[in-house]
């Protein structure tokens, strides 16, 4: 993603981040986790949560918080990118555990295709068949990892 | 008196702690174990060879 994205803070390992986004007067932290699925030889799960001041926590994906998605959303590939500098063999599963975040992500990586292909691999799984990612195709999960040169 | 201000750490600390985040993070946990189960895996890192 080329967009503007917020700055950042993550963890010694690179595997949780935090950035505070802001919109209309509002602020909301959000934070970016990756948890390796066990004995998987580098498979990880992406978790996207709004750390709220109260310490409740919400769906990144929830309605409200779409005023700055695109920039959410570059933070995001940030952090998605400083991670896999840190785990350049991890294999990122993205699934969305809800219809809006299932759409979220279908529509993010749909529309920086062509500039996540230069540096990453995308798969769908559509449940039954795994390929490479194709734009107007709907997939439960989509794999995420570095492109290898 | 000033409301001490919550280290990054600390908040990690306390997210990561938090029933629902344990509870969205089993959820993903459980999914992925049933996509590697259903052969989702195998079909991914086939495909790649």
């Amino acid at each position: 993603m080329q967009s503007e994205f917020y700055p950042f803070q993550s963890d010694n390992d690179q595997l949780y981040f935090e950035f505070v986004s802001v919109s209309f007067e509002r602020t909301i932290r959000k934070a970016v986790l990756f948890t390796e699925f066990p004995h998987s030889n580098g498979l990880f799960n992406l978790a996207l949560l709004d750390v709220l001041p109260n310490g409740e926590l919400s769906d990144i994906a929830s309605p409200e918080n779409n005023l700055d998605l695109e920039k959410v959303m570059s933070t995001v590939s940030e952090c998605l990118r400083i991670f896999l500098e840190r785990y350049p063999y991890a294999e990122i599963k993205i699934q969305g555990n809800t219809p809006a975040k299932s759409r979220l992500y279908r529509m993010v990586l749909g529309k920086e295709l062509s500039n996540i292909q230069k540096y990453y691999e995308i798969y769908g799984d559509s449940g039954t068949v795994v390929e490479p990612f194709e734009l107007n195709k709907t997939y439960q999960v989509y794999i995420l990892k570095l492109r290898q040169r | 008196m000033k409301t001490p201000v919550e280290s990054f750490e600390d908040r990690k600390k306390r997210v990561l702690a938090d029933p629902k985040v344990q509870a969205i993070l089993k959820e993903k946990m459980e999914a992925t174990r049933e996509f590697i189960e259903s052969g989702g895996l195998e079909r991914l890192r086939a495909l790649k060879r």
